[in-house]
């Protein structure tokens, strides 16, 4: 096994992984905000909101396993 | 090493395919050109820079594709605005009436994360939103690059917020008021005993702020450009044996996500800017108090009303 094809195995699944908790995380987030939206419907903007910020900082971490990804996808070749 | 063959392999052939699409001519050596490994869609910039060939003129074109990109955006807010209030009325026409409509809900995402007080950051917010929405979405049009694709206009972006941000903790707080801030606000005897840990984690804190903004939305919109590229190039393939320079246009819903993305992008860069402002003011307790004495005067205002018309 050459480092370059270790590179390519590990980079799709380093990805992967990073995708489910990050996929966990914001199902739980937008599932408690949808919660919280039909308890208190004129709520629904302020709930967004916060929400959208949630999920932001949720994503930020795939993001950066992507950008890391992007990074070492040029030692490929 | 399929799979390693295939990546390259498919890389390369997207960069072309997406080239020529916009192009219609494919160069071979072209696409070899490919050296950062994930394919791109051309835009007007680099099309001119491959025109030119190996002048000075076309590495500066390509060394300064986002400055160019970055200043077209700038401009064209500039001219808009400029265009609109020079003819300002009270009856506003329909040009002024959307600008206006955008303050109006910018100020409001503001005035609601930090108050009726946050109004004086509206601007700065506000610049920064409208600035990397028109950016983002510049990259949607044909022949046109995003600006914020690059991780070189993302840091400055969120530079400017860190040094905002530091420099309104130190002015509104003051300097001691800043480091207790910074040590966590400690209340009691636990507190200072606490202060060897917070200090150095808010400190830390304080600037990861910065880098996981330029990342995130720098992350965003390149990634965004990405699977739109791949899919051009997919859909490109599928044609190749017609020989015809034109695909399948397999990219086309990605844009519409591509829509979306740019707004919720701006969006979130904008609103967490709002929040770090907002953790950094000083709190005070004090503002339901007075709102209550306020509705507490309406109270009495209303039964010396009531008192008077008897």
């Amino acid at each position: 096994m050459t480092p370059e094809s270790i590179l390519a195995l590990s980079l799709p699944l380093s990805l992967g992984l990073a995708a489910v908790g990050s996929a966990l995380g914001l199902g739980k987030a937008v599932a408690a905000a949808m919660e919280a939206t039909a308890r208190q419907p004129e709520a629904s903007g302020k709930i967004l909101v916060n929400m959208m910020a949630g999920c932001a900082l949720i994503e930020a971490l795939t993001i950066y396993a992507l950008i890391v990804v992007f990074v070492l996808m040029g030692k490929i070749g | 090493m399929f799979f390693l063959a295939e990546t390259s392999h498919f890389a390369d052939k997207a960069h072309a395919a997406a080239e020529a699409a916009h192009h219609a001519v494919e160069h071979a050596e072209h696409a070899e050109h490919a050296s950062h490994g994930s394919p791109h869609v051309v835009n007007w910039v680099t099309l001119l820079a491959k025109a030119m060939g190996d002048t000075p003129l076309a590495h500066a074109l390509e060394k300064y594709e986002k400055v160019i990109f970055s200043l077209i955006i700038v401009s064209l807010i500039s001219l808009f605005c400029f265009a609109v209030n020079r003819k300002r009325s009270l009856v506003p026409t329909k040009l002024q009436l959307v600008l206006e409509n955008i303050v109006l809900m910018l100020d409001g995402l503001v005035a609601s994360v930090i108050g009726p007080k946050g109004r004086a950051y509206t601007p700065f917010v506000g610049s920064l939103f409208i600035y990397i929405l028109v950016s983002n979405l510049f990259g949607l049009v044909p022949l046109q690059n995003s600006a914020t694709a690059y991780i070189t206009t993302t840091a400055p972006l969120a530079i400017a917020v860190f040094f905002y941000v530091q420099w309104i903790g130190l002015s509104k707080n003051g300097f001691f008021g800043y480091i207790y801030h910074l040590a966590g606000s400690p209340k009691d005897f636990f507190g200072y005993v606490l202060i060897p840990l917070n200090l150095p984690l808010h400190i830390l804190g304080e600037f990861s702020k910065p880098v996981s903004l330029m990342f995130r939305l720098y992350g965003n919109v390149m990634a965004g450009h990405i699977l739109v590229a791949v899919f051009l190039g997919l859909g490109l393939q599928m044609l190749k044996p017609t020989g015809l320079p034109v695909g399948v246009p397999l990219h086309f819903p990605f844009l519409f996500l591509e829509i979306l993305v740019s707004l919720i992008q701006a969006f979130v860069f904008s609103l967490l800017t709002t929040v770090y402002i907002a953790a950094m003011l000083p709190h005070d307790d004090h503002e339901h108090e007075h709102g209550a004495g306020h509705g507490h005067g309406a109270k009495h205002g209303a039964a010396h009303a009531e008192v008077h018309a008897h």
